[in-house]
């Protein structure tokens, strides 16, 4: 029914409460029947603009979810986000979370089928566990997020709740291993200074602990990859995030409640929540993803220049010493590719404050403040990697000298 | 009271303007403009949820087509018909006791 302009809100946030599957089919409804609609209002003499605008004003809900679909809706079959993002998103954020695990696995099945992993040791149980059950959880909730679409709010948290949960487990098991393996290692060099078998038991210390970090880099690149489908599928069933918890790249829209072009693809990138730790890792942005990688090669390098060092003997010993420099290359590699992500963010901010014309200096400082994040991992794990370098080198230093 | 009277307004609308067969959702909103000569429009999209609502109800039907871009078309079943001869028959008698009230008060006024 027609009433007076402000008489009462324009209704459509609350018809737009739905599953977010019935959502998406009615954004692509509305937006088909927009197109239509102005194309008919354009062929009986309606200037172009203005059918646009009219077919908008009849068909869109209300200036609160207007926006939001302003922000959402876009064609199909563009790359644009819609819930979940586009079809090369999906396949990003999956592929990138089956690599984080094909990368794992292949690091770790070698270790044992060299037999860097003992027979018997039961503390590798608990890594690899969690590792099988942190893969089935992320594939779990990309299927339902990207393939059913069906996945409800209430399963969405549950399903991240296992992911830390699992995350901790590994951690804490391996950690028990590490702490048992370095306390059996102490209480034989106590008993009778024995070098090269001390190492040995440090060597599957190590490997333990390698085991836990890639269960935990495994758990937490699945969460980094799915977590911008999760939120964006939140922003639906609470639309006022949209416009208040949301942040939004693309151009800022003139008019509140109006559209510049609906056509025009739009990204939304919801601002995460979760405590500090998830929102530091989740504001590095897509950087993350090769930081973690990096990260997880430096540790394979480390559990390798280890193993090295172990099983030195005065022939292969002199060779040792070229085994730990990839230690300090993956180091260096990790605080460049942190300083690049500082970079790449920086001139987006820049460009962002350019379109906006004027911004707050706190806004300013606070996207420097976010830039740096990914400078700052990049910089600890070269301060980890130069750690690592120094001690493996005065250890193999000490060995070659004492053979 | 009002949106009660509001809604049943809505519903009839649609069922009565998708009596002339089958049309897009933007198709019915033109439709009741013109029929109405523009004292009835929908704005701001409450079309789609009443469409919605008399879809899960079975008053109207609802299909994808798929020749390029995909649209929903709507037509009305057998309960919708059903249901707007009920709902209008309804609403005239409704009416048709308010405009008497009214027509007492004009009459002493007069």
């Amino acid at each position: 029914m027609r009433r007076p302009e402000g008489d009462r809100p324009a209704p459509g946030a609350g018809e737009l409460r739905v599953h977010p599957r019935k959502r998406l089919v009615l954004l692509e409804e509305i937006a088909a029947d927009v197109d239509a609609m102005e194309d008919e209002l354009a062929a009986r003499g309606v200037p172009r603009g203005q059918a646009r605008a009219a077919a908008i004003g009849r068909l869109y809900p209300g200036p609160e979810a207007a926006r939001e679909l302003e922000l959402e809706q876009v064609a199909y079959r563009r790359l644009a986000a819609r819930y979940g993002g586009g079809t090369l998103e999906r396949a990003e954020r999956l592929g990138l979370a089956l690599i984080a695990t094909l990368t794992t696995a292949a690091f770790a099945f070698p270790l044992v089928r060299l037999d860097v992993v003992r027979g018997g040791n039961v503390f590798v149980l608990g890594p690899t566990a969690a590792v099988a059950l942190l893969v089935w959880n992320t594939l779990r909730v990309a299927f339902g997020l990207w393939v059913r679409q069906d996945m409800r709010a209430r399963e969405r948290r549950a399903a991240w709740r296992i992911q830390i949960g699992l995350v901790l487990v590994a951690a804490s098991a391996s950690g028990v291993g590490v702490a048992f393996e370095a306390y059996a290692t102490a209480g034989r060099l106590a008993a009778a200074p024995d070098w090269v078998a001390g190492f040995g038991l440090l060597r599957d210390a190590m490997v333990l602990a390698a085991l836990g970090l890639g269960a935990v880099v495994i758990g937490l690149t699945g969460w980094l990859a799915l977590t911008p489908s999760l939120y964006a599928h939140d922003a639906s069933a609470r639309p006022h995030r949209a416009a208040h918890g949301a942040r939004v790249r693309g151009r800022p829209t003139s008019r509140p409640g109006r559209f510049s072009h609906p056509g025009r693809p739009r990204r939304v990138t919801p601002l995460p929540k979760g405590g500090i730790w998830m929102n530091f890792f989740e504001s590095m942005g897509f950087i993350a993803y090769p930081l973690a990688i990096v990260a997880l090669f430096l540790m394979v390098e480390v559990v390798r220049a280890v193993q090295a060092v172990s099983t030195a003997d005065a022939e292969t010993g002199a060779l040792v010493s070229a085994r730990i420099h990839p230690i300090l290359v993956w180091g260096v590699l990790a605080a460049v590719v942190g300083f690049i992500g500082t970079v790449v963010g920086l001139a987006i901010a820049a460009q962002a404050i350019e379109r906006a014309g004027n911004a707050p200096p706190a806004l300013v400082w606070g996207g420097i403040k976010v830039t740096l994040g990914s400078t700052i991992v990049g910089m600890l794990l070269l301060m980890f990697a130069s750690i690592a370098w120094l001690t493996l080198q005065f250890v193999n230093g000490r060995r070659m000298s004492a053979v | 009271m009002q949106s009660n009277l509001s809604k049943r307004v809505n519903e009839l609308l649609v069922l009565a303007v998708l009596g002339d067969g089958h049309a897009h959702g933007y198709q019915i909103a033109l439709r009741v403009e013109e029929r109405t000569a523009g004292r009835f429009s929908f704005q701001h999209g409450t079309l789609y949820p009443i469409l919605h609502r008399l879809e899960k109800e079975g008053r109207v039907a609802g299909e994808w087509e798929d020749g390029g871009r995909r649209r929903k078309t709507y037509r009305t079943t057998a309960a919708g018909l059903e249901s707007l001869t009920a709902d209008a028959t309804s609403l005239r008698e409704e009416f048709g006791a308010l405009f008497a009230l009214l027509d007492g008060i004009d009459d002493a006024a007069a």
